[in-house]
């Protein structure tokens, strides 16, 4: 108390001053129409700017939510895209609209876990698993690219083997001339592969949109892939071509995972004959 | 001698009051100088308190007058606000203004007392102070510098004029 007293003498003045001019200024804003209307012009735009402020800082929080909900939502539109019908009808002058089938659904996922691509293992794990749908087989895609194939799954989790796998053989096609060859990773640089068995009568450009073919029924058609960086014509009548990935795989934190609703009934038919 | 100082400050008080909001607000409407010209004399009575009064009983002795004036003007807490603000660099103009042999903190800051050349400096710096106050807070935003300066800078000559005039006409000694 002694020394709220000492200070309220030392510095009592000032003190003073400020109560004085705080009633003045009160008096101003509240009873001067000019000043009332400058008063409240600045107080708003200063607390309209610190609200704007807030809720840009607190919109953060949220946006692994709003990512997860479009990510959800981007496997829906997915699913609607052309390439994931399939066409029921024989005629194109009748379309009704039930002869569109849903032949592929997108299952949103996200990569939990990756080893060095390139070297011996070039997998990498997802958070979606049995209880999500996912079975072995189904490809797994980004936009513009095509990340590799399920071989494992659990009830919770599923294992990609990558485009960059020893094993893995993508289906791909270079839709300018319609020639199909297999995508397979030859130890170039990570955003480069190669594409095989093209054959060399066919007219191979650089610049060459590559896709997937739609041949195996892991994805659909028409996912682009890369394009076309360099063409040789090799000794076994097939060309040596280098493809350049349009997405760099090897970032990729969201993916798609495809699954196949009509895949069991192709497989049984093509095993069916090869039984024969 | 501390009674008499009481009774002159008190007549001074009510007398540059009456002046201020009867006739300088009458000259200074005439002319229509409440766009860029206003006469303002009634801090004078701030200006000339004795030394020594504490500097709370200057601010709180502006801040009545100050009220009192706002209240002819219609303009509530304006004048109260810059004459508190006079009243609180009152102690530190002078101060700062001190002449070698210092002051005697019975007399009162007059021409009369410290002579005009010192007192014309006084009056000059504490009449600018207040009258940059006022405006800045008649304008109350500093996108109107330019006029806060104009008004400031007219204000201050019709006010220095007519302060000087008074103090030449009845040379106060306290």
């Amino acid at each position: 108390m002694g020394g709220l007293l000492q200070l309220f003498i030392r510095y009592g003045g000032i003190l003073l001053f400020f109560l004085l001019e705080g009633i003045c200024f009160y008096l101003i804003v509240q009873f001067n129409q000019k000043q009332h209307q400058i008063y409240l012009s600045t107080s708003n735009y200063f607390i309209g700017t610190a609200l704007d402020r807030y809720n840009s800082t607190i919109s953060y929080f949220s946006l692994y939510k709003q990512m997860e909900a479009l990510h959800a939502e981007n496997a829906l539109l997915r699913d609607s895209l052309d390439n994931t019908y399939y066409m029921s009808s024989m005629r194109m002058d009748t379309f009704p609209g039930d002869s569109l089938i849903q032949a592929y659904r997108h299952i949103p996922a996200n990569v939990i876990s990756k080893s060095m691509f390139g070297g011996n293992s070039n997998s990498i794990t997802l958070d979606r698993g049995g209880m999500h749908g996912v079975k072995p087989g189904q490809g797994v895609v980004v936009k513009d690219g095509v990340v590799g194939i399920v071989v494992d799954t659990t009830r919770h989790f599923s294992r990609v083997m990558t485009i960059y796998h020893r094993a893995c053989r993508i289906s791909a096609s270079i839709p300018k001339i319609n020639q199909h060859g297999s995508l397979v990773y030859k130890g170039d640089s990570l955003t480069v592969m190669s594409l095989d068995a093209i054959p060399t009568h066919a007219d191979v450009e650089t610049g060459y949109i590559v896709e997937t073919s739609g041949f195996s029924h892991k994805f659909p058609k028409g996912i682009k892939i890369g394009a076309v960086t360099f063409a040789q014509k090799g000794s076994d009548n097939n060309y040596n071509i280098r493809v350049k990935l349009a997405t760099d795989i090897t970032t990729v934190q969201q993916v798609y995972i495809i699954d196949r609703l009509m895949g069991d009934e192709w497989e049984q038919l093509e095993r069916r004959e090869n039984e024969q | 001698m501390n009674s008499s100082i009481i009774v002159i400050s008190a007549v001074r008080f009510v007398i540059l009051l009456l002046f201020q909001v009867f006739i300088l607000k009458s000259i200074s409407l005439g002319w229509q100088g409440n766009i860029y010209m206003h006469i303002i004399v009634f801090p004078l009575f701030i200006f000339l308190l004795p030394i020594r009064t504490p500097r709370a009983v200057v601010m709180l002795l502006a801040f009545a007058l100050g009220l009192a004036v706002d209240v002819f003007y219609d303009s509530p807490g304006l004048h109260a606000g810059a004459s508190v603000f006079s009243a609180f660099v009152r102690p530190i103009v002078i101060k700062l203004l001190e002449p070698r042999e210092g002051y005697n903190v019975n007399h009162s800051p007059t021409k009369a007392r410290l002579g005009f050349s010192w007192f014309w400096r006084y009056a000059a710096i504490m009449l600018l102070l207040h009258l940059g106050f006022y405006f800045s807070m008649l304008e109350f935003s500093p996108v109107f510098i330019a006029d806060i300066l104009l008004k400031t800078t007219f204000s201050f000559i019709a006010s220095y004029a007519f302060m000087l005039m008074i103090v030449f006409v009845f040379n106060p000694l306290d």
